[in-house]
């Protein structure tokens, strides 16, 4: 398992499906593609992850949705590519294109929209962290408007 | 968001989910992936319980599939906090069907989240989809929305 920069536009974030991730019916279950959605996530953020973050701030998960469109089995290498769009103040949208490696054949869409907020008081945020937050974000930022795909 | 009202038809009801320190982030909430995973567990106990053979017809070449998912967070949850799982089915289509899942804290009475998820039929052997197996289509029928047998 490794999370690298893939290009500009996209965070990617790598998988290899193992055989702890496959049902009876030798296919990912459908909630492990769920559980990958936050896992990238997590890694998108790891860079601001530390104590003192920690301490006051939380990811708030407002909505979450996701669409398949194929399975995949034990070997599979998924690309998981997360771009941002709607990012203002603490609120943004987070989109996830799941692909297989090599051939790019579509595994599923995914979508969340993420509010950040302090632990402590609901409307004190520290101006830095909205910094923080888009230096992250905008260099993945995309208009959905103009994607090949509905999210 | 479709919701049940007092002209619901019959909903099942999977009285206990309890959030166990696994279930919980790094600040003591419940993790919104555990509303993925609990969903699959509600709609196969739902299956299990009220569709005959059901376990006989997938070990047949006969699989589900999920095709889209949607979740909401309407409230936190915390370590400790009993869940009550309530299922009803929003949509049949010929070839698909939309099952909905509210969580509740009946304890302070307090809807937590609510998902919504698409489920499809496909025989493994022809390689296609098929409509819904008339077995679980009618005990779907039994538990689908009022509004939308009204409508």
């Amino acid at each position: 398992m490794e999370y690298f920069a893939y290009s500009q536009r996209a965070f990617v974030y790598k998988y290899i499906v193992m055989l702890s991730d496959i049902d009876q019916f030798q296919h990912m279950s459908f909630a492990n593609y769920l559980r990958l959605m936050f896992l990238s996530t997590d890694a998108l953020f790891v860079s601001l992850l530390d104590d003192a973050f920690l301490s006051r701030h939380r990811f708030q998960l407002i909505d979450s949705r996701m669409q398949f469109k194929r399975q995949t089995k034990i070997g599979d290498s998924i690309l998981i590519k997360v771009n941002s769009s709607m990012v203002s103040g603490g609120r943004f949208t987070l989109l996830y294109t799941f692909v297989i490696e090599g051939e790019g054949g579509l595994v599923s869409l995914g979508k969340q929209n993420y509010e950040i907020r302090n632990v402590f008081a609901a409307d004190e945020i520290n101006e830095i962290i909205f910094e923080d937050l888009e230096k992250l974000l905008k260099p993945i930022s995309v208009d959905e408007n103009y994607l090949v795909y509905k999210y | 968001m479709k919701r049940r009202d007092q002209r619901s038809s019959r909903i099942f009801v999977l009285e206990k989910l309890s959030v166990f320190f696994k279930h919980t982030d790094y600040h003591g909430f419940l993790h919104p992936y555990n509303y993925f995973e609990w969903t699959s567990y509600v709609r196969e106990e739902f299956f299990i319980q009220k569709c005959s053979g059901f376990r006989k017809m997938l070990d047949m070449s006969i699989r589900m599939m999920t095709t889209k998912i949607e979740a909401d967070i309407h409230n936190s949850a915390l370590f400790g906090d009993v869940i009550q799982a309530q299922l009803f089915a929003t949509k049949i289509r010929k070839l698909s069907l939309e099952v909905t899942i509210e969580f509740l804290n009946k304890e302070i009475n307090k809807m937590l989240a609510t998902t919504r998820h698409s489920l499809v039929f496909f025989d493994e052997k022809d390689k296609r989809l098929i409509p819904i197996p008339e077995k679980i289509k009618i005990v779907a029928t039994e538990y689908l929305l009022a509004d939308e047998q009204d409508g």
